[in-house]
């Protein structure tokens, strides 16, 4: 693959920024997640990680969504540290500056699809969470499912509501860990167009972990993270 | 064998391993159960065992025993003398005093023939030693005293004991002192042992003895002597087994262990849901595992049996738990429970943690059965699951579908059921189709609970999410998700509150209606009564002189001599018979007559045509009512005698027949006193009459004086007192259900571990993780409070309805104490939420990265 | 003559002696005095010729009746004795007034038609049934009847005497009826139980001879071993006439003595005992050593009390014969005048 700065960013003003970042889980053999790792993501900006399982794609995106804090380094996000915030603010980041979507398990089963979606604008207490919650759920082309509960859509629906989740409180960052690897590729394909599309739209910066080249191939920038580091 | 041990390590053992708390979670589960259930089993058991055993100690190694309607008469015991050539025979004495040491304690007193008791009851002195010491005991007319009950008083040999006896202040003297073994250990040890002729002197029964003990050489048939000493007993007198006599005694605590048992079952039948609650959602937890497996071609039966072999060892570790705690509750529970025993059932009980026996089957059995039945239909649920799909993360909180249509008409057919029963008879006394119908009420109250969970989640929605935000959404989102394991949790804390509610508005009811009937009946202005210490219930009777010597105190308008003893009739039915002056009843009234008309013009008819009343209890359980004929025991035979009327009546459930005083002598020969009811001269105080009567009576009787209002107060008193039982029962089955709750709880904190972790990546707080598990616990409370309060409004009406009035024959009003039914339902309520608490913690520290990098 | 029974009993005041003793009137309880015994003793033999002596006594304390059968078996070399008490109680234990009848559970005493006595007990040695028909009138002890026991105004009693009755009926053990028949004794006081305070024990003895006399002693003993002033005896001639013995007259020395196995006491075990106003002089032996009682379920007293023989000389002739002998105050702390 190409090297971290291999293409151009779209806009010059980083959105994300990583400098040095490790995470190493302990135990009784720690295990080495991320190993100083420098990354910087535009605003704007689709990035395609990609490499095998384990090699740290899922801890890189967990760290920049604020799930997860890095054991060294520091994760800029719009300015701030966000390694270095307090618990509440931490909270605070997740629910309004970032939207993320995963490989399983992204709605909870006992709300609707709709209610699945509005769930970040709620938990903020925002009075408008149902119309954006519509407008993003047509957006998606899920207009007609909004009161159905998850068992009943098929996998590329839930992942479809997940984006939509990903952009009801208007986040400026949306990151999607493995979003396709649970579908067959048709359904794959649309989900990656919807996600190309509506980052284009909205200007969202996109960070995409994926093992699929097929979806890498539809991103600005491909790195690819190997054992914690880029190679 | 090797592959079901892959299984069973897949399962079962790996699981456990790597999270011992859940696995532990059951087994506390089943622990709880099994420990309510044994706590109340061996609670039960001692206080029975109490009465037993004073009876037991007093019966001795007797075959036989002879009573009498009034005692056996000592001239009677002459035709017993056959019996030397083939066994012996020992007359006794008992009954109870008032120590006046200042502690007031209430003893019993047991005259023997001394030299008879080696043959029949086991009796051994410690002290005098010396033959010629001991000899002198035989005609000293001092008492023995058990060594503890000395010391507990400082009683030395010489020591002279204050008592009060049959209303008479005395004092006898120490002359020996006993082991606590054999007859000592009657009434707990609280016993003081003399000779006949003293003990007849102290509690005023002379020239009949209480009963007579007969014990026959071993070869001798107890059947044929049995029949040989009948036909030569005068008219009037019986004799039994001397098991039936110890059988007697227990029954005095039937109301109280009907009590014990009822919520016993209660509890038992909440424990069993708890337990198939904790093992349910153990099993459910596991599909994963086992889709795995059986996508590995592991069979359906290997999973069956790994998960059965699992339901056994969760059934034995926590039954062994719970029969451990079961001892330790039990104990506390006697603690709470003696006092009541002793002041209304038996003065002199005494109830000790002593009785307590081996481990509880029953508690065993249902642990066990229900872990294993628990296990069973998961179990054989997740046989039954497809491996693709449940392979799938998050399939462990698949939605499950519950068919309402089918269990809804389920539920409303027992209901037509329960009233059905509601309708049939006693059959021997036993309310057996009323309890039939409380158990379809259960049943229907299970049934319905997964459709009371949707209901409430779907119509808390809105409100809850208006008010709380979303943590209120989510928290009906939980709660109406987790349908399975909140329909337990639900259903075993509503049955619990159901019956908490249910003995609320029974007592409640009861207590109303005592307090009615006590403001009816209790006519006199002042009661004297012997004086009985410490004691809750009367101890002894009063001598007949007290009568004209109380009617002789100025001031006093009539006087009205009160007894009661122990009858039975022509069957052998314990009954009560009771006499009062009629002559006074036709001028105060007497207790209300069922039938509205006027106790004062009935009392008057009775007594002029020879005529008795009878008590409702009576009239139900001897299926007898006015103008039918009652059958008595006398001491001149057997009697009948045509009911004039039916009065209500809650002083005992064994019936009683009320006689005309001039009649009970004529019948009975017996002139003492239980109690004197005193109607005071117009204008003259209850106060200043009673400070006359105190004046008047000087050193001559020890007698309590109560006024009206005073006895009232006390009836009250003694009722709330017995109640106090039954509330901390109550008290122990909430308990056990909230406990459910926050079991249930806990299990879907862990369980929705996910859930948590993806609402905290997607910006949830701590706090609003943690109110949406305390919402959800508020919303169990709830909907099991809704429930609880049908259910409980059903269970009231069989108590009030049928269950009461079918084994004790008492009928009341029914009442509702908004008040207390409120209360009770809010700390439920409050309990509830509180039981969310730690679920809540451990929901809102859910560590969203290591969670979600479980994919 | 005072028996242990007087461990029983409380001092009261006594009225003063009734002027006369009639029978059978006076064979019945007197409930007025506090302590009343009637008191057999007899020799037995069975138609083997083998030779048994009974003692069977009924006491009554107050309201407390006891009772005490004792069986010496001399060929077997066996003593039995069994005790009772009882409250007295219809059917029970009683003792009735106006006529002999005394009961304590299935044994009695009964006056029977012609002054007979028919007793009955029963114990290990077997069911004891017999008739006894007296051959003296009864003799009346001390002055008419009175017998002082000290100086005290309440220390005397009532005492009666039927010296010899012959005795006829049968023990039956099991299915065995051994038919029996000898002599008897038989003795009725009642009165304060009181006894002086400076008696230790008693001895007393029931000689019946060959030649038709019966001579009734009893030595008050201090705790020194010497009679106190109120020891005496009566001696019964062939005839009936009963004459006072004082005890002056009356000469008795222990020639043997015997330790208890059981109660560690040491007995006196042989007398020489000579009257020198009748001309007696005799020795007595018992016939088995250890006719000791322990009556611990009743009395509490220990005492021996055992059938003897007698072997002599009586107003120059030599004599043989029978008796009971009682000893009481020789086993330690149970001697009876302590209880006072």
């Amino acid at each position: 693959m190409s090297s971290p700065d291999a293409r151009a960013a779209p806009s010059s003003a980083p959105a994300v920024v990583c400098e040095r970042v490790s995470k190493v889980y302990s135990g009784v053999r720690p295990v080495v997640a991320l190993d100083t790792v420098d990354l910087a993501v535009s605003s704007g900006e689709f990035l395609a990680i990609v490499g095998p399982s384990g090699g740290g794609k899922s801890t890189l995106l967990h760290l920049v969504a604020g799930i997860d804090r890095p054991t060294s380094g520091s994760i800029r996000v719009g300015g701030r540290d966000i390694g270095a915030l307090p618990e509440s603010e931490l909270t605070l980041y997740r629910r309004r500056e970032v939207g993320v979507v995963f490989q399983f398990f992204n709605l909870l089963p006992h709300l609707t699809v709709r209610e699945n979606v509005e769930l970040p604008r709620l938990l903020d207490g925002k009075k408008d969470a149902y119309l954006r919650a519509r407008e993003l759920l047509d957006r998606v082309d899920l207009a007609e499912r909004g009161e159905a509960h998850p068992y009943e859509l098929s996998g590329g629906e839930m992942q479809r509501a997940a984006i939509a989740r990903g952009l009801v409180t208007g986040a400026r960052l949306l990151l999607a860990d493995e979003p396709t690897g649970n579908l067959d590729s048709r359904h794959g394909e649309e989900v990656l167009e919807l996600l190309d599309h509506v980052r284009r739209e909205r200007g969202v910066t996109l960070l995409l972990a994926t093992h699929s080249p097929a979806a890498a191939r539809r991103a600005d920038r491909i790195v690819e993270l190997r054992d914690g580091r880029f190679s | 064998m090797t592959g079901f041990r892959l299984v069973l390590s897949a399962l079962v053992i790996g699981p456990a391993r790597r999270r011992p708390i859940r696995a532990l979670l059951p087994v506390v589960g089943v622990a709880v159960g099994v420990a309510a259930v044994a706590a109340i089993h061996h609670a039960n058991r001692s206080i029975t065992e109490s009465f037993r055993e004073a009876a037991r100690e007093v019966a001795g190694k007797s075959d036989l025993v002879v009573v009498g309607a009034r005692g056996v008469p000592i001239d009677a015991i002459e035709r017993l003398r056959f019996l030397w050539r083939i066994g012996s025979f020992a007359p006794l004495v008992s009954g109870s005093a008032v120590l006046a040491d200042g502690s007031g304690e209430v003893v019993s007193v047991l005259g023997t023939d001394y030299g008879a008791e080696g043959a029949v009851r086991d009796m051994r002195l410690v002290a005098p030693t010396t033959g010629a010491e001991r000899a002198r005991l035989l005609t000293s007319g001092t008492v023995l005293l058990p060594v503890s009950f000395a010391s507990r008083h400082g009683f030395r040999i010489g020591s002279p004991v204050p008592l009060v006896a049959g209303g008479v202040r005395t004092r006898v003297v120490v002359g020996g002192l006993l082991e606590l073994s054999g007859l000592a250990r009657a009434a707990g040890g609280d016993v003081l042992v003399t000779d006949l002729f003293t003990a007849g002197r102290l509690l005023g029964k002379t020239g009949f003895v209480d009963r007579v003990d007969v014990v026959l050489d071993p070869g001798v048939s107890a059947d044929a002597v049995r029949s040989e000493i009948a036909r030569r007993l005068p008219a009037g007198l019986s004799v039994e087994p001397a098991g039936r006599a110890a059988l007697a005694a227990g029954r005095m605590a039937r109301a109280f262990r009907f009590n014990l048992n009822a919520l016993g079952s209660l509890t038992l039948l909440v424990g069993m849901f708890l337990v198939a609650n904790a093992v349910s959602i153990s099993v459910l937890r596991r599909r994963p595992e086992i889709a795995t497996l059986r996508s590995l071609g592991t069979s359906r039966a290997s999973i069956f049996t790994a998960f059965a072999v699992e339901g056994l060892a969760v059934g034995a570790a926590g039954t062994l738990l719970g029969e451990i705690g079961g001892l330790v509750l039990a104990r506390i529970a006697l603690r709470v429970v003696s006092g009541t025993v002793s002041s209304v059932y038996a003065p002199t009980a005494k109830i000790s943690a002593a009785g307590f026996g081996p481990p509880v089957l029953a508690a065993a059995v249902a642990g066990g059965l229900s872990s294993f039945l628990a296990v069973l239909f998961p179990a054989v649920e997740a046989t039954r699951v497809p491996p693709a799909p449940a392979m799938r993360p998050g399939s462990t909180e698949q939605v499950r579908r519950h068919r309402s249509g089918p269990r809804a008409a389920a539920a409303a057919l027992s209901l037509v059921l329960a009233a059905a029963l509601s309708r049939a008879r006693p059959v021997a006394g036993f309310p057996f189709f009323g309890f039939g119908a409380v158990a379809l009420v259960v049943f229907a109250l299970a049934l319905v609970s997964p459709i009371a969970v949707s209901a409430g989640a779907a119509s808390t929605r809105t409100a809850f999410a208006r008010f709380f935000g979303p943590a209120g959404r989510l928290a009906t989102a939980f709660f109406g998700g987790s349908l399975g394991r909140n329909a337990v949790a639900v259903t075993a804390l509503a049955m619990a509150l159901a019956m908490t509610l249910a003995m609320i508005t029974t007592v409640a009811s009861m207590r109303e209606t005592v307090r009615t009937w006590v403001e009816s009946s209790l006519r006199a202005d002042l009661w004297v009564r012997p004086a009985s210490g410490r004691a809750g219930a009367v101890v002894g009777d009063l001598p007949g002189e007290i009568v004209p010597f109380l009617q002789s105190v100025s001031g006093v308008e009539a006087v009205d001599p009160f007894r009661v003893r122990d009858a039975s009739d022509a069957s052998g039915r314990a009954l009560t018979v009771g006499a009062s002056d009629f002559r006074v009843l036709a001028r105060a009234g007497g207790a209300p007559l069922m039938d509205g008309r006027d106790s004062r013009k009935t009392a008057e008819v009775a007594r002029r045509r020879g005529e008795v009343l009878v008590s409702e209890p009576y009239a139900r359980r001897f299926g007898a009512s006015c103008g039918d004929m009652a059958l008595l025991v006398t001491p001149k035979g057997l009697r009948s005698f045509r009911i004039a009327g039916v009065y209500r009546d809650f002083a005992n459930d064994r019936g009683t027949i009320l006689l005309d005083r001039s009649l009970y002598l004529d019948l009975f020969g017996d002139d003492r006193l239980t109690s004197a009811g005193i109607l005071a001269r117009h204008g003259v105080s209850s106060e200043d009459l009673r400070r006359r009567i105190f004046a008047a009576v000087g050193g001559r009787f020890a007698v309590e004086v109560t006024t009206n209002r005073e006895l009232r107060r006390q009836v009250l008193r003694i009722f709330d007192r017995t109640f106090a039982v039954t509330r901390a029962l109550e008290g122990i089955a909430v308990a056990v259900a909230v406990l459910g709750i926050a079991n249930a709880l806990v299990a879907s904190a862990v369980e929705r571990r996910r859930s948590f972790a993806l609402l905290r990546a997607l910006g949830a707080s701590r706090r609003q993780i943690g109110s949406a598990v305390l919402l959800e616990a508020l919303l169990t409370g709830g909907v099991a409070t809704v429930a609880a309060v049908a259910a409980g409004a059903a269970f009231a009406a069989l108590l009030i309805g049928v269950i009461n009035p079918q084994s004790f024959g008492w009928s009341f009003v029914p009442r509702v104490p908004i008040g207390r039914l409120a209360a009770a339902a809010s700390a439920v309520l409050l309990a509830s939420v509180a039981a969310g608490l730690v679920p809540g913690r451990i929901a809102a520290s859910t560590d969203p990265a290591a969670a979600l990098s479980e994919e | 003559m005072l028996k242990q029974i007087a461990a029983l009993t409380f001092a009261v005041l006594l009225p003063a002696p009734a002027p006369s003793v009639t029978f059978p009137r006076d064979h019945g309880a007197h409930p007025e005095v506090p302590v009343e015994w009637w008191y057999y003793t007899g020799h037995l033999t069975d138609r083997a010729g083998a030779s048994y002596g009974f003692q069977l006594t009924f006491f009554r304390v107050r309201d407390v009746h006891l009772a005490h059968f004792a069986w010496t078996d001399v060929s077997r070399r066996e003593f039995r004795y069994e005790e009772k008490t009882h409250l007295g109680l219809p059917g029970i234990a009683s003792a009735e007034q106006e006529r002999l009848d005394v009961s304590n559970e299935d044994w009695f005493a009964r006056e029977g038609p012609g002054g007979i006595h028919v007793l009955t007990a029963s114990g290990r040695a077997g069911d004891l049934e017999l008739t006894l028909s007296p051959v003296k009138a009864p003799v009346l002890h001390g002055e008419s009847g009175v017998s002082r026991k000290g100086a005290g105004p309440r220390e005397f009693s009532r005492y009666v005497s039927i010296t010899r009755l012959t005795a006829r009926g049968s023990l039956r053990r099991g299915i065995r009826r051994e038919p029996l028949s000898g002599t008897a004794w038989f003795d009725h006081e009642w009165g304060s139980g009181v006894l002086p305070a400076e008696a230790a024990g008693w001895d007393w003895f029931a000689l019946q001879l060959d030649d038709g006399s019966e001579l009734m002693l009893y030595r008050m003993r201090r705790s020194d071993g010497s009679a106190t002033a109120f020891s005496s005896g009566t001696f019964v001639a062939r005839r009936g006439t009963a004459v006072p013995v004082r005890w002056s007259e009356v000469r008795l020395s222990e020639t043997k003595f015997w330790s208890s196995p059981h109660s560690r006491a040491r007995y006196p075990a042989a007398w020489r005992i000579a009257v020198a106003s009748i001309g007696l002089d005799v020795e007595v032996e018992p016939l088995l050593a250890d006719q000791e009682l322990e009556t611990s379920a009743s009395t509490g007293v220990t005492y021996w009390e055992g059938a003897c023989r007698v072997k002599g000389l009586h107003a120059g002739r030599p004599v043989g014969g029978r008796a009971y002998a009682e000893l009481t105050g020789y086993a330690g702390k149970d001697v009876p005048g302590t209880a006072f």
